[in-house]
């Protein structure tokens, strides 16, 4: 693309010149005045040449990066807990790593009893080594990046395919030798190799999701404390991890879910796209509240959204997303909401469109 | 452009006095807050984004093994930055590879721009503009580079700034000032 302009006779604008340094880095630093704001827009709004340049100071020195902060996360969640150091990073997206259950993992929800007060039971890793008896088993674990997905073939044959920012674990040797156990945390579609005498369960937020001859997604992120299950095919048996609980089948269609206490719930009338759209790389929002869908766009899109206006979270949206850039998709959602937003590398402010500067 | 990143301090304190009575999550969220900025920034100083990416691992490591010490004077993101300079200076020092880094970042290069300044209705291509800006860059020293970046994509202050890179604040608004200069000297009206 090579776009053209002209150069303007000189103006004077607001009483910026050219040499005005301090207002366009108070300007880049996103530390300037709503006033001096006004006076930095004008002057670019005076001519293209302008906004070209600034754009293009701002790609060259304020351009971010892309870094696997979830891989690496995982690598110093593993160092804090063990001596050892961990192995060196593998491919980027998908990150074989030896680990223990130990680290990282809320399948390690016992040992928040060990590790006593606090949030510190939170992720399980901060649990002191002598305090908790666990088996040592060697765990693989694949992480899908924010911003996009992951498809993966565990060894039995299954195929997996996990939404942004989601991570899966499983045995790293004899996996599908004897019961086929995952665990997982945000949301995986399992396209599942049945066999009966090797059950293939997906563990997540302290229940199970077990294979009867299935396609299904199984949705557990952190940001909602229930897990839930979409059956594309087949048959799922939704049980809580504990012994002595009730146990759903569900069959093609139904949803279950599993919350915090109580008894699994079975619905008919999900809306099945909702929850398998990703699959095929569509990220549907059928009217939920905008605060409720935040955490799939930040996901989708490896961005931190922000509201300035607490009551834009209530409002609903529905859209539908495939292709579109994060930007088409901003733009979608403040003319949806009729809101307007900024963006400043991977933070976006929504603010309501009546609060304008 | 109202609204730079919110930083309050009551926040930070908190959330510094959560990583050091231990708590996980606090310092996962730390973590997670800063783990890009930090890994571009060390970029510039070791050259390599895996290196990079091992020295901030292993100063949030060493970070959670010392946390009960652990007393950021101004800024957590001052801290983090300032860490990851050092370490980065020391790797430098330790391998011992091409010339000094410090005289790297604290030398100008000599180089000048060679070109005529464009006829008052000469059209000008969006790639010419980058390629001059390029110029442009690469005829500041690293320093002034770095503290751009601290300023215009962290959106750090001044006196954070010059405590990660040393320098006084003053320091700091003369390396903007400059720096702005010369990308300013790339586009040629004077309006």
């Amino acid at each position: 693309m090579v776009r053209m302009w002209g150069f303007r006779p000189p103006a004077c604008l607001g009483g910026m010149t050219p040499d005005d340094w301090p207002l366009i880095d108070r300007y880049l630093a996103g530390a300037a005045t709503p006033d001096e704001a006004r006076r930095m827009e004008a002057w670019l709004a005076a001519d293209p040449a302008r906004r070209a340049w600034l754009d293009a100071v701002r790609a060259r020195v304020a351009a971010g990066e892309a870094w696997n902060v979830d891989a690496a996360w995982a690598r110093v969640a593993a160092r804090t807990t063990r001596a050892d150091r961990v192995r060196p990073l593998g491919r980027p997206d998908v990150r074989p790593d030896r680990t223990t259950w130990r680290t990282g993992w809320r399948v390690a929800a016992s040992l928040a009893l060990v590790a006593g007060a606090g949030a510190a039971w939170r992720a399980g890793w901060l649990a002191p080594r002598s305090g908790a008896r666990v088996e040592q088993v060697a765990m693989r674990e694949v992480v899908a990046p924010r911003g996009g997905r992951a498809t993966l073939r565990l060894p039995d044959g299954t195929q997996v395919k996990l939404n942004a920012g989601s991570r899966l674990r499983y045995a790293a040797a004899g996996f599908g030798a004897g019961d086929r156990d995952v665990w997982l945390e945000g949301e995986g579609y399992f396209e599942v190799r049945h066999d009966a005498a090797h059950p293939f369960r997906v563990r997540a937020h302290g229940g199970v999701a077990e294979d009867l001859g299935t396609r299904f997604v199984v949705r557990a992120y952190p940001e909602a404390p229930r897990l839930e299950v979409m059956v594309a095919e087949g048959r799922v048996a939704l049980r809580r991890a504990v012994a002595g609980g009730d146990s759903a089948v569900l069959g093609a269609g139904q949803l279950g879910t599993l919350a915090a206490v109580g008894a699994p719930v079975v619905s008919d009338d999900a809306h099945a796209e909702r929850y398998l759209g990703w699959t095929t790389g569509v990220l549907v929002l059928d009217d939920v509240p905008l605060a409720d869908a935040l955490p799939q766009l930040e996901r989708r899109y490896d961005v931190t959204i922000a509201l300035a206006d607490r009551t834009l979270g209530a409002r609903r949206v529905a859209a539908r997303f495939r292709d579109q850039s994060v930007a088409e998709a901003l733009d979608a959602l403040a003319l949806a909401l009729g809101a307007r937003y900024e963006r400043h590398g991977q933070l976006v402010t929504f603010h309501a469109a009546e609060a304008r500067r | 452009m109202s609204s730079p990143l919110p930083v309050r301090p009551d926040d930070v304190r908190d959330l510094v006095d959560r990583i050091r009575a231990g708590d996980g999550g606090a310092f996962e969220a730390l973590f997670r807050a800063h783990y890009g900025p930090l890994c571009g920034f060390a970029t510039r100083y070791v050259r390599d984004p895996a290196l990079a990416e091992e020295l901030v691992q292993d100063l949030f490591a060493d970070l959670w093994a010392k946390r009960r010490a652990w007393e950021p004077r101004t800024s957590v993101r001052a801290y983090l930055f300032a860490a990851v300079r050092n370490r980065a200076l020391n790797l430098r020092a330790r391998q011992a590879v091409e010339s000094d880094w410090l005289d790297r970042e604290t030398v100008a290069e000599v180089r000048t721009l060679h070109h005529e300044p464009p006829p008052a209705d000469e059209v000008l291509a969006s790639a010419e503009l980058h390629a001059r800006l390029d110029a442009a860059l690469e005829s500041l020293p690293e320093r002034c580079r770095l503290v751009m970046r601290l300023r215009w994509r962290e959106q750090l202050g001044y006196a954070e700034i010059a405590e990660i890179m040393g320098i006084s604040a003053k320091g700091v608004e003369n390396q903007l000032s400059r720096g702005l200069k010369m990308l300013r000297g790339v586009l040629k009206d004077r309006g």
